[in-house]
């Protein structure tokens, strides 16, 4: 009887823990837009400027991926559905009329 | 008696030019004001369309929801779940950015960036990737 109560409370303990385990091993990556107010590529670490003006300090290494994107002129039926795009557009006579369309290409997987 | 008379005739003439002359004084001013006004509307029409013309432009992100090549438009769906109906034209002009893999040291100050980073032990922000821009070259 004594030996079920504590395996019983062995197998809780192990469900209630082992959620926060994960949590904490699996921190959620952050992300941060801005210019690059600093850039040391002998200390290996860079300042973001955010627009609201806050300062991110990052740093890298050799595992850090970076991509450069570089725009290239396309058709209309060049975009996919669900492409991620910006629009630049005028309201004229109710109606929305585009001026620049541009699409982020998807980086292929192992690029 | 002639005398009487002539004297008389001048000083009414008088009084008859130098009221008109009051009159013309009296009514004159009201239109002074209105030369600057007109001036002011003058120039406030042109301000006025500029404005119009720079609130006009507006960006908007998102993913594509629809697109109709045979009528013209297309349907962006924003993060916040807003749909934004736009035509386009042949005069639109559509840019597709390509991913290319690059170095840190392609990156130059002032430049806009993402920087996607693992808040890590010890306080340190490690960047996992970095994803830039470059700016289409003129012409192009």
């Amino acid at each position: 009887m004594g030996r079920n109560l504590t395996c019983a409370a062995v197998i809780l303990a192990f469900f209630v823990v082992a959620p926060a385990l994960a949590q904490e091993k699996k921190a959620k990556p952050l992300k941060v837009s801005g210019d690059v107010g600093l850039l040391d590529t002998e200390k290996n670490y860079m300042i973001v400027v955010t627009k609201e003006g806050k300062l991110v300090t990052v740093d890298f290494d050799q595992k850090t991926k970076v991509t450069k994107y570089v725009p290239q002129p396309a058709k209309m039926s060049d975009i996919g559905l669900g492409e991620a795009a910006t629009i630049t557009y005028k309201a004229q006579g109710g109606k929305n009329i585009i001026d620049g369309l541009e699409v982020k290409v998807k980086a292929k997987k192992g690029e | 008696m002639n005398n009487l008379l002539s004297i008389t005739g001048v000083v009414l003439v008088i009084f008859a030019l130098s009221s008109c002359a009051l009159e013309q004084e009296k009514v004159a001013p009201p239109a002074k004001p209105a030369a600057p006004a007109v001036a002011e509307a003058k120039k406030a029409a042109p301000a006025e369309k500029k404005a119009e013309a720079k609130v006009k432009a507006e960006k908007a992100s998102g993913d594509v929801g629809l697109m109709d090549l045979e009528k013209n438009y297309l349907i962006l769906v924003t993060k916040e779940g807003k749909l934004i109906t736009a035509d386009f034209t042949g005069k639109t002009t559509v840019t597709k950015l390509v991913p290319q893999p690059a170095k840190m040291s392609d990156i130059n100050l002032g430049q806009s960036a993402a920087v996607t980073y693992d808040a890590g032990k010890g306080g340190k922000n490690i960047a996992t990737s970095v994803e830039y821009t470059t700016k289409a070259k003129k012409g192009e």
